[in-house]
């Protein structure tokens, strides 16, 4: 793997947003000049980023709770060769925690008070199913009913947009529109890597004809299928604008300056994320940006927990390098980002030198917004010893991950109805937003 | 993953589907009473005027082809005709078993042209052993050979079945091409329309499953939990379902059966060839302490005990005849085959389906007389061509030749296809996690440009190669135009209705194909060819921009194509 630093900036740590977010700023500006059109995002909302780790991330190696005394014995493969990764060390976040190595990327996030980690946070569905887990997060309930819209879907539908002429609200980079933005008005699927295009520029009269043909569908689930007709139609020409002209946005390079690591656009999340910075500082009005492909975090065997990740993206280090290089892409905007991962992982190493699916895991919250700095999860933290855990081998689930949306809705998303957001579940704050 | 659990049933929504989001048609009078031809449940009438979901068309009347549809990938006119001499019975038997449907020569074909899919193990370990040969192992075989069966297979079903199966037991391909075609060869194809449970016992021993599902780490260590990737995912995705009642206790004492059951994955032993690509039990590798598994108490065995292997296949036995079991398959066959059949039928023939599976030892064809049974498959609803479904059908339909390996451009037509599923996101063996591809609507309805784009661009294919695209252009472009001069409306929209939509085209989808190509004329800025190209010299380059090309694709991207 490249390391992606660019000559002469080299990670280090800085300051709360003092010196590096002035110069970012200045030098954005001075890069690009691009005046703002008409402001389409409010001051006083964000827009949100969610990376997810399907897979179930263990956040035993994410954000190490060095000072347990059990941890340890628990996680002796977490002995590195210290030789191994630069930089070597594994940070100290607060005394208790640390962060991996592998994940040392983000430290100077963390200390620039823009990176805030959440412990033993997961859903609280007890099935240990990566597919029920998954879909339980995103549609924001509490169990399986006839429930189809995901909580974005549900925010979106209730919450007045960024301009409501804007013909975008929410992006999913993936192949289809993801459960949690399902529901939701003026929200499509957008696969990474090039910008959307009607093949052969089919006739005036011919898309007029297609889109009659959608229209008349009005009962689900043909709905589907009529909103996805009908979104891809009315933001097409905008994104192609984006992608064409004089200032196209590159899907395959990063175009902006950055400071520290570089988004590595050879990969799709990556990709996704780069996009979704251009899209942003160029305030078209998306407000919801979900992002996938940063999957393959199922660590049932010590391949794993060894670092050598078998996933398709690289795994934790190209995560920590990436998400440090989208925040320096979006530092001075009003962006927060949210890693979520279905569960946790067991805190004992099976016969095969891994973990398996557990409980409690780890998210991570980004952005100039985040009241970040702090591992949130220290003050009750249940301790690994064998008679804490939840039945005698996961961390229990301490925070639901809704607490962490429902906060980030309520103070930076305008969320005027809570209750439809998340119906069977009332968010507690845990201090994730300054 | 919404493959496993009843979605809600297609009129039902907390919130009155999407209402928020959908601005109906002024034209459309919401709630308009649904054409009920006798008993059919309609699939959309004249679209416009009952306001149905799936804008198919009350004229599916015909049950031969409704099944038709169901069965195939796309009828085609031979395909309709053999089923309607065969009557509605008559074609599902012939489908169920096979007979008189000679697939002998496509599969010489397959073995010739996509030895990778097609090798047993003999030739792949001989080949393996050969250096010159190695190169031979292509991944791109695995996804032609499934794409040319589906398009040419005459027994239709069992491809349709192979798909199913091949989602049920997800293994991504790039876990090993060779492991995962003998898994296919092995376990998959020879019982798709067998016994689940001989299925179920085959890819429990392939290597390919073993491998992808880590079972190769799952290793005796006293003082540590068993690994527990293979047990919980044999339990939630391959027999019981999740939420069917067994714990977590139970996952834990699976995997430990399963301990030592294994394929190799060094390379550095001289016998490696043989044991990557064969199961292998490696007692010492075997937890030989007592298990109880969903109640079932499995004796201690001596440590090393080469029997040990029963234990996993005596959880194997448990699982394959678990109620559970039963109707988790019922279920999946019930969605796979009828949709989002509303309730209470489709309780009920996941109820019969079930109780069919328990008497007969887990018999797909026994469980799928009870699941297309004719009232069945009228009553449910069309469901949506998955990409893979599209194209096959696109090509079966477009009459495309997949078996002629020597014609130019052969391999660049095949890998067209699938560079396109792959843009669709449904590459065959593409799925990540082992839950399969879904099927469902709502995860592959919202993304509709890359399928109007494959759709485009392989009939623009038709023309620019033609020398392989099937027949669309020589059976077209005689029709553009009337005796009389005039651009040939009736004939040109009736050709697309018979050969794509089996004659039962959606009404308003036809007629606005016909009011579409009623905008073309012959000359002039509206022509039905390129403005200044003369009208009988359509080339390659005008064909694309051509009415006659457009309305072609304004059948086909439009939404009752989407529907089988």
């Amino acid at each position: 793997m490249t390391t992606n630093v660019l000559p002469g900036s080299a990670p280090s740590v800085l300051g709360r947003r003092g010196l590096i977010a002035g110069a970012a700023a200045a030098a954005t500006a001075a890069a690009f000049g691009r005046p703002r059109r008409a402001a389409a995002q409010p001051a006083n909302r964000d827009v949100l980023v969610v990376v997810s780790l399907w897979g179930g991330a263990d956040g035993l190696v994410l954000c190490p709770p060095v000072g347990d005394p059990d941890y340890a014995r628990l996680r002796p493969a977490l002995q590195l060769d210290p030789g191994r990764y630069e930089p070597a060390i594994t940070e100290n976040l607060d005394g208790f925690f640390g962060l991996h190595q592998m994940m040392s990327a983000l430290a100077p996030v963390y200390r620039a008070g823009d990176l805030a980690f959440v412990h033993t946070v997961a859903h609280p569905d007890t099935s240990r199913s990566h597919f029920d887990a998954q879909r339980l997060i995103e549609l924001g309930r509490t169990s399986f009913g006839q429930e189809q819209w995901g909580w974005v879907g549900r925010h979106l539908q209730s919450t007045g947009a960024f301009n409501s002429a804007q013909p975008l609200r929410a992006i999913g980079w993936n192949s289809s529109l993801p459960t949690t933005l399902f529901g939701g008005p003026k929200t499509i699927p957008l696969q990474p890597g090039s910008a959307p295009n009607f093949f052969g520029g089919p006739s005036p009269q011919f898309r007029t004809m297609l889109d009659n043909d959608y229209s008349v569908l009005n009962v689900a689930p043909a709905t589907v299928l009529a909103q996805g007709h009908r979104e891809m139609n009315a933001s097409l020409s905008m994104l192609q604008a984006q992608y064409s002209g004089t200032n196209p946005i590159r899907a395959d390079q990063t175009t902006l300056s950055t400071l520290g690591y570089k988004l590595d656009v050879s990969m799709s999340f990556a990709s996704a994320l780069h996009v979704t910075a251009e899209l942003v500082r160029r305030d078209l009005g998306v407000e919801v940006v979900m992002v996938q492909g940063a999957d393959g975090w199922d660590s049932h065997d010590s391949a794993v927990h060894n670092g050598l990740f078998n996933n398709t993206y690289g795994g934790p280090i190209s995560l920590a390098r990436n998400l440090a290089a989208f925040y320096n892409e979006t530092r001075d905007l009003n962006v927060t980002t949210v890693v979520v991962s279905e569960f946790g992982r067991t805190a004992a190493l099976n016969s095969a030198g891994g973990t398996d699916h557990g409980r409690g895991g780890v998210m991570m919250v980004m952005g100039k917004n985040v009241a970040g700095g702090q591992v949130i999860g220290r003050a009750t933290w249940p301790g690994l010893a064998a008679s804490k855990l939840h039945e005698g081998r996961e961390l229990p689930l301490v925070f639901d991950v809704r607490d962490v949306f429902g906060e980030i809705l309520r103070k930076r998303m305008a969320t005027t109805n809570m209750t439809t957001v998340f119906p069977d579940h009332q968010p507690i704050e845990r201090g994730v937003i300054g | 993953m919404s493959g496993q659990r009843p979605l809600a049933s297609p009129t039902v929504s907390r919130r009155g589907v999407l209402k928020g989001g959908m601005a109906a048609s002024a034209a459309v009078a919401t709630g308009a009473v649904m054409g009920t031809t006798a008993g059919l449940v309609p699939f959309g009438g004249v679209d416009e005027a009952h306001a149905q979901a799936y804008s198919a068309t009350t004229s599916w009347v015909n049950p031969v082809k409704r099944l038709a549809r169901r069965v195939t990938y796309g009828p085609t006119a031979a395909e309709l005709t053999a089923a309607a001499r065969l009557g509605y019975n008559g074609y599902l038997e012939s489908q169920l078993t096979g007979s008189g449907l000679d697939d002998g020569p496509l599969e010489y074909f397959i073995s010739a042209t996509f030895p990778t899919a097609a090798w047993n193990i003999e030739a792949m370990i001989a080949a393996i052993n050969d250096p010159s040969m190695e190169s031979r192992f292509r991944h791109y075989d695995l996804y032609y050979a499934a794409l040319v069966r589906a398009v040419h297979a005459k027994h239709q079903l069992r491809e349709r079945l192979v798909e199913m199966w091949s989602d049920h037991f997800n293994v991504p391909l790039p876990f090993s091409p060779k492991r995962l075609s003998l898994m296919f060869q092995q376990a998959i194809r020879p019982h798709a329309l067998g016994k689940f449970p001989d299925m179920l016992r085959a890819v429990a021993k392939s290597p390919a499953m073993l491998y992808y599902l880590s079972q190769s780490t799952n290793v005796y260590a006293p003082g540590h939990r068993a690994q527990e990737n293979f047990a919980r995912e044999l339990l939630e995705l391959h027999t019981l379902g999740v939420r069917s009642g067994y714990t977590q206790n139970d996952v834990q004492e699976v995997a430990r059966c399963f301990t030592g059951w294994q394929a190799e994955i060094g390379d550095r032993d001289p016998d490696f060839p043989r044991k990557i690509l064969e199961f292998r039990f490696r007692p010492d590798f075997h937890d030989p302490g007592a298990k109880t598994v969903l109640g079932v108490a499995i004796p201690a065995r001596p440590a090393g005990d080469p029997a040990g292997v029963r234990d996993g296949e005596i959880v194997l036995d448990i699982l394959a005849t678990h109620p559970a079991t039963a109707r988790f398959v019922a279920t999946k066959l019930v969605r796979w085959f009828l949709g989002e059949l509303a309730e209470p039928r489709r309780e009920e023939v996941i109820s019969a389906t079930t109780s069919k599976y328990l008497s007969t030892g887990g018999d797909i064809k026994a469980m799928l007389r009870v699941v297309l049974a004719q009232a069945n498959v009228m009553a449910s609803p069309a469901k949506l061509k998955r990409p893979f479904h599209l194209v096959a059908s696109a090509l079966r339909h477009c009459e495309t030749n997949l078996l002629d390996s020597g014609r130019p451009l052969f391999a660049d037509m095949l890998r067209f296809q699938v560079d396109h599923l792959g843009r669709m996101a449904h590459e065959p063996y593409g799925w990540f996690p082992p839950n399969g591809y879904p099927d469902s609507v709502n995860y592959w309805g919202s993304n509709l440009l890359p399928r109007y784009n494959y759709l485009l661009e392989l009939t623009k294919s038709c023309r620019t190669f033609d020398r392989w695209n099937g027949t669309i252009w020589p059976t077209f472009f005689p029709l553009r135009r009337t005796a009389t001069g005039v651009v040939n409306v009736n004939g040109i929209a009736n050709a697309i209705n018979a050969r794509f939509f089996a004659g039962e085209m959606p009404a308003g989808e036809l007629a606005r194909v016909k009011n579409y190509l009623k905008l073309c004329t012959t000359s002039g800025p509206n022509a039905i060819c390129e403005p200044g190209v003369a009208f009988d010299d359509v080339n390659d380059f005008t064909w694309r921009v051509s009415g006659l090309w457009q309305a072609i694709n304004l059948g086909l991207c439009a939404p009752g194509y989407q529907w089988y």
